[in-house]
């Protein structure tokens, strides 16, 4: 082979846009868990975390590719320090979509009709915010393409600034559905109540975790 | 006929001299050697890229090696055979009528020498530079045979361009690649502002070649004395627009050859990407794979520039040692202010292609193979940076690599965050043997001339 060709190192771009994809697919499953939930459809669950706990690992394998390949390279376009701190922060996002799961299957807990909506709500916000990470990351092979730096990194860039704003909608989400389920405190047995809590603490780590991924996100575009 | 006689002639002199034969025969294995191994980092990128087929490649590398290094090969095969060490140092004497067949078998001794480390890097998997080699051999056998005959300044000189080349080329690569995302894929459209542009960097290239090699390969036609008392040289003496910019007649004709052939080139390359252009329907998100299209056009002309300026710099180090010693071997006297016989260089660049054609095609398959992840934009701003790079320093006949010319355009663009990463492995070996082909050809130079020393001196 040319040495010309074996100089180029591996561009981790397309690994990090397959991460990025499998931690959403995490992300995704939440969907299905809480309708099951909502429905009280216990094996449901089981089901789907299977599938998460499968997504997560398949996640985990990517990453260690990743790292693999970015500790044999140098002179890499974006920081490597803040690649790794890139992917282990997506690692924190998946790693809490999969704790959820597991909460969900700790205790078969029910949801009273009247807080579906607003719980429903809490977390098609927090799959919206891993969506626009995961735009965010497709777009990186073209931001390679003009250096960084140009409108198209304006344009990534804004979508970033959105992604904090999304987040801060799903904060409010949450705390609209803890306001509501506290209001029902007398009608809620304690352990259901701090199981609602353990939810949207797990779901608000879910959100969390993709800002801090944005926001490492922006750096990386950004540069020193 | 003319072309009979020359042949006989040239057939003649090599078999009346025993020792030219092998000269001639090792020469011609390390041009082959020079064809095999570095047709696939000039061409490399242009295959890898999709730009060029194999065929093309090669065909197109073959017909501008060998115009390279025919047309503007002297100045660094000068630089070899007499520049390293002063042939003068070896004149016979009184006391040593044999001093000649020192630097004979010395040169001869710089050439097997680096041929040996050549094929012996080769076969353990180590990049190893061409010109070092020779460089390394040459200086080695001076510095044990006679001191006195280094040229200090000169192997400085050399050792420094070792150095500045691949910063110049990074630089110049910064810049060319800041020029194509100012001018070409920062822009709202990049895929027109990369239509507009580049009929103008054939025609840059263009020009830049026909310049080169009208001052250089036109000289043996003595061109100067044939304009003498014609209207182009009463045009640049007396007209006011010759006087004003003071050119002499064969200026005049190098510059309007270039701009013709320039503007030529670049007509037909509008025409190319035109039909580039037919092909594919360009949707918003389809705008920088149809400027990678036009990229990997435009690769196709740098690589042609490339190999250009890599056959006008590397065939020296097959044919620098053998030049002179055909010189010492049929004179039986050294440091004549001769030219190098056309015939070698006419053997180094046949030996560079027929190196390229006979192993281009296991660089093609491993290159087939291999996802680049160089895509031609980036290909072009490296190969255009390292070619002119080494047909500068080719033109002040420094004998530099054309391998570290490249390595440092491709940093150059990496630094300009153009470049995903760049391989850590890969870069240690270029520097190892960066470092340590020098000392080793100078000492494998040193044992075989001992060798040689033993058995004919």
């Amino acid at each position: 082979m040319g040495l010309m060709q074996k100089f180029f190192g591996t561009s981790p771009f397309g690994a990090l846009a397959e991460h990025t994809k499998k931690v959403h697919d995490c992300v995704e499953l939440l969907g299905p868990i809480v309708d099951a939930f909502v429905a009280a459809d216990h094996d449901k669950i089981k089901e789907l975390h299977h599938q998460m706990s499968k997504a997560e690992h398949e996640a985990d394998e990517v990453k260690t590719e990743i790292r693999d390949q970015i500790s044999k390279v140098f002179l890499l376009s974006v920081g490597k320090h803040e690649l790794l701190k890139f992917l282990s922060a997506q690692d924190d996002v998946a790693d809490a979509a999969e704790d959820f799961s597991v909460i969900m299957l700790l205790r078969k807990t029910t949801l009273p009709a009247e807080l579906k909506d607003d719980f429903l709500a809490f977390v098609k916000q927090i799959i919206l915010v891993s969506e626009h990470l995961l735009g965010v990351a497709d777009e990186l092979a073209v931001l390679a393409e003009v250096s960084f730096e140009g409108a198209v990194a304006d344009r990534v860039l804004a979508t970033i600034d959105k992604i904090s704003v999304e987040e801060w909608n799903a904060d409010k989400l949450q705390r609209k559905f803890a306001h509501h389920y506290y209001s029902m405190e007398d009608r809620l047995d304690p352990t259901t109540l701090v199981f609602y809590d353990r939810y949207c603490r797990t779901l608000g780590e879910v959100a969390n975790c993709a800002e801090k991924c944005a926001k490492i996100m922006r750096s990386l575009i950004v540069g020193q | 006929m003319d072309f009979m006689l020359f042949a006989e002639s040239v057939f003649d002199i090599i078999t009346s001299h025993p020792v030219l034969i092998f000269a001639v025969v090792v020469g011609f294995y390390m041009a082959w050697n020079i064809g095999a191994n570095d047709v696939a980092n000039a061409m490399g990128t242009s295959v890898g890229s999709k730009a060029l087929t194999f065929r093309q490649a090669v065909i197109i590398a073959a017909i501008f090696e060998f115009g390279g290094a025919v047309l503007v090969g002297s100045d660094v095969t000068d630089t070899v055979r007499k520049g390293i060490i002063d042939p003068t140092d070896f004149v016979a004497t009184e006391a040593d009528p044999d001093r000649p067949k020192i630097l004979l078998y010395g040169m001869l001794a710089a050439l097997v020498a680096a041929a040996l480390w050549l094929n012996v890097a080769t076969y353990f998997g180590q990049p190893v530079s061409t010109t070092h080699s020779i460089v390394g051999g040459v200086f080695g056998f001076g510095l044990v045979a006679s001191p006195g005959s280094v040229d200090w300044s000169t192997m400085g000189q050399i050792v420094l361009s070792w150095f500045i080349s691949p910063l110049a080329s990074g630089l110049l690569a910064m810049f060319v690649f800041w020029l194509m995302l100012r001018f070409i894929l920062r822009t709202k459209e990049p895929d027109l502002a990369a239509r507009r542009y580049a009929p103008l960097v054939v025609f840059i290239v263009a020009f830049i070649l026909v310049l080169s090699f009208i001052y250089k390969g036109l000289k043996p036609m003595h061109l100067g004395e044939r304009l003498k008392g014609s209207a182009l040289e009463n045009f640049a003496q007396n007209s006011w627009l010759g006087q004003f910019l003071n050119l002499t007649a064969i200026d005049w004709v190098a510059l309007m050859s270039a701009v013709s052939v320039g503007l030529l080139a670049a007509i037909v390359s509008w025409f190319f990407i035109a039909r580039i252009a037919r092909e594919v329907t360009i949707t918003e998100d389809e705008k920088f794979a149809f400027v990678e299209r036009i990229f990997a056009f435009l690769q196709i002309v740098t690589a042609g520039y490339l190999a250009f300026a890599h056959g006008a710099n590397d065939v020296a180090n097959a044919i620098g040692p053998l030049a002179a010693v055909f010189e010492i071997a049929t004179t039986g006297v050294v440091g004549a202010e001769v030219p190098v016989p056309l015939w070698i260089l006419i053997l180094g660049g046949v030996g560079i292609v027929v190196g390229l054609i006979m192993m281009g095609r296991k660089v093609m398959e491993t290159v087939g193979t291999k996802i680049t992840e160089i895509t031609p934009s980036r290909g072009f701003a490296a190969q255009f940076a390292g070619a002119t790079t080494v047909l500068l320093c080719s033109k002040m006949g420094l004998p530099v690599s054309t391998t570290h010319c490249l390595v440092g355009a491709v940093i150059g663009v990496a630094l300009s965050r153009g470049i995903a990463a760049l391989d850590v492995r890969t870069a240690r070996n270029i520097f190892a043997s960066w470092i340590a082909t020098v000392p080793i050809a100078a000492m494998l130079t040193v044992m075989i001339y001992g060798v040689f020393w033993l058995l004919f001196i």
